[in-house]
């Protein structure tokens, strides 16, 4: 039982929570921009070498370069969007999925350029895990990426139901053509949801770079498993996105726990095949996901 | 016979228009799918690597490592990848085809990346990631500059059959319908069009001609990994260009002895922490304290080891594979460490289940 929980449980909620960070950001782009933004897994990396360069020149935590990697990100996001996104918004949307396919790969090849191509760690060394109650068995960082996703889950929920922005962008991802006769700007609504998509998306790469090790392809590795999240969730819902992380994160480590017998039920060679299944039958029988989302 | 720049530079530019021919194949197949109908693959790797994969299995010689080994002539292992690529696509195709655009897009990269797991960890099939060696390659046995040029020409010679074939399909019939249902596939139905089975066909016809581009591919690279020093560094390059750290070693088994030794360097650091801890039980103190003392000193490495039990797949697993082949007392220290660590927590957990049950104010 115990070992059920510290080595399937607790790894799959935290890979839970850095794909719901990530899948946030897609699917509220994917309501408003009408767009599957494949570059999103390559902003996550930006932000964790963002942090990365404050970690190893100014010596702070991740944790407290986590603000800049965040603002950096947002501005290299808009940039991008202003440069490669905008131009193609009123023509077909495989248009834009095409472009951010290629700024994926600019993203990914600038990172290997200025960071190298190296796998490297914030820290090195070793650290022991905090033991609850004998034997419940956590990192200090695990508690920290945990933590963060629900303090950002909270702010989010906050902003979307409180502020004017929050609610003109979910009004304009219910229906956009509505919004925009309701006198909602929709230039500036796509400027929030890049800064909420980017950000989240720093955080979730600062997370992974946390819990595991940083190298340029760990967010495009990530990208397909944060799709399916999404979808699962339903596209245009962001409190779907951060359930559907936590699915298809649980899904994956508990895929490989003994249930039948001694073996795994799955190879773990197989695991993120579990999320990619698990996606391709939402969007077959269910592509509203779980809570209801949009098909465009 | 030929030396000079002039030659490095025609040779270049020979495998360079190869490689440029293999990528039309891929590009004639996808426009059948995306050009004339509209459906957006973006899974095309995924099929690319199943034409690779079978026409491998089918032509070469009989090996203990992957499926067969069926010894066929190349020309069977081309059509044998166009029928295994369009026999996956077709129930691909009959699931997925009702999504439009970046669904599409989505669900094919998923299916594709599904298929690279497959062949990535199903080891009676393809041997996994050791690969496939000893793929025959056409015109082998004729002298370097002139296998090249053969296997180009033979290459240039599939595209424009491929081109003359799709261009005479897409005027007829089945292409304007294919373009109508790209354009309206409402109307197209309305005019009596079967637009499922349309779309059907365009997907696994796309998909059996990616086969045939992967198919051509692994004829061509023949393999990857180094039989010689000069093939190796070739490799290296290639690898290096893509921005992949590479290192050559000399021969196969010293790159196997490297795998294997190296999990098990990382087992013996583990089973010395492991030591380390039972004598610091022995005399209760902390480990964490006195393995923080090694930070101090520069020559050591610079990882600290946890003192686990050593589980995973390769680290144990290796260390026997090593063990057969050579007994050694390192090793068998090395497990005994790892058990006795077992057994120690094991210990440990049976103890704080005494705890629990005493109950509070008695006196033990």
């Amino acid at each position: 039982m115990l070992e059920f929980v510290n080595f399937y449980l607790i790894p799959g909620v935290i890979l839970g929570s850095i794909y719901a960070l990530g899948a946030i950001g897609v699917s509220m782009l994917f309501g408003i921009l009408r767009f599957a933004h494949f570059a999103h897994g390559d902003l996550m990396t930006l932000g964790a070498y963002f942090a990365l360069t404050i970690v190893v020149h100014l010596g702070w935590p991740p944790l407290a370069a986590l603000p800049i990697a965040v603002l950096f990100t947002t501005v290299v996001a808009l940039v991008i969007d202003r440069l490669f996104y905008r131009p193609f918004r009123s023509g077909q949307t495989i248009m834009v999925v095409i472009a951010s396919f290629g700024v994926a790969l600019m993203v990914r090849s600038a990172v290997q350029l200025f960071w190298g191509v190296e796998t490297v760690p914030y820290h090195s060394g070793i650290e022991r895990p905090l033991v609850f109650f004998d034997t419940l068995r956590i990192a200090e960082r695990h508690i920290w990426i945990i933590g963060g996703t629900i303090l950002l889950v909270v702010a989010l929920h906050l902003f979307l139901t409180r502020t004017r922005n929050g609610k003109a962008m979910r009004a304009m991802s219910d229906d956009r053509d509505l919004a925009r006769i309701t006198g909602i700007a929709t230039e500036r609504v796509i400027v929030w949801t890049w800064v909420i998509g980017a950000g989240l998306a720093a955080v979730a790469g600062v997370f992974l770079g946390m819990d595991t090790q940083l190298n340029p392809n760990m967010g495009w590795n990530l990208l397909l498993p944060v799709f399916a999240a999404a979808i699962l969730g339903g596209i245009g819902r962001p409190y779907g996105a951060i359930a559907g992380g936590l699915v298809i994160g649980m899904a994956e480590e508990l895929s490989a726990y003994p249930w039948i017998g001694d073996a795994p039920l799955l190879s773990p060679g197989y695991k993120t095949a579990v999320a990619f299944t698990l996606m391709v039958a939402m969007l077959i029988w269910r592509p509203t996901g779980l809570f209801k989302g949009r098909v465009f | 016979m030929f030396s000079g720049g002039f030659y490095g530079w025609g040779m270049y530019l020979i495998s360079l228009l190869t490689m440029g021919g293999l990528y039309a194949v891929l590009a004639l197949g996808l426009n059948i799918q995306w050009g004339f109908t509209g459906l957006f693959n973006a899974g095309i790797a995924g099929f690319f690597a199943i034409g690779a994969y079978a026409s491998a299995i089918l032509t070469t010689p009989e090996s203990p490592n992957h499926l067969g080994g069926f010894a066929l002539p190349v020309p069977v292992g081309l059509v044998g990848s166009m029928v295994a690529a369009g026999v996956i696509a077709w129930p691909i195709g009959r699931i997925c085809l009702r999504l439009r655009s970046d669904y599409l897009a989505i669900a094919t990269i998923g299916i594709a990346e599904i298929l690279r797991l497959v062949l990535k960890n199903e080891l009676w099939l393809t041997s996994g990631s050791r690969g496939i060696t000893d793929v025959p390659r056409p015109f082998e046995s004729w002298p370097t500059p002139w296998w090249q040029l053969a296997y180009l020409i033979l290459v240039a010679l599939i595209v424009l059959a491929l081109y003359l074939l799709i261009e005479r399909g897409r005027r007829a019939p089945w292409g304007r319908a294919m373009r109508a249902i790209r354009e309206n596939s409402e109307s197209a139905a309305a005019a009596g069009k079967d637009v499922v089975s349309f779309q059907l066909e365009a997907f696994v016809l796309g998909s059996m001609i990616m086969g045939l581009g992967g198919a051509l591919m692994t004829h061509y690279t023949k393999f990857i990994g180094a039989t010689d020093a000069a093939s190796g560094q070739l490799a290296a390059k290639h690898f290096q260009s893509m921005g992949l750290k590479t290192k050559v070693l000399s021969a196969p088994e010293a790159t196997e002895l490297a795998k294997l030794t190296e999990t098990t360097y990382f087992g013996l650091m583990i089973a010395w922490a492991q030591e380390v801890e039972r004598y610091c039980n022995r005399v209760n103190q902390d480990y964490a304290e006195v393995a923080s003392f090694y930070d101090e000193i520069k020559f050591f490495p610079p990882v600290k080891y946890f003192p686990g039990v050593i589980g995973g797949h390769c680290v144990m697993p290796n260390i026997e594979i090593l063990s057969k082949f050579d007994n050694s007392a390192l090793l068998n220290a090395i497990k005994m460490s790892n058990q006795a660590k077992v057994a120690l927590d094991a210990s440990k957990k049976v103890k704080a289940e005494d705890r629990k049950e005493v109950p509070a104010g008695s006196v033990r």
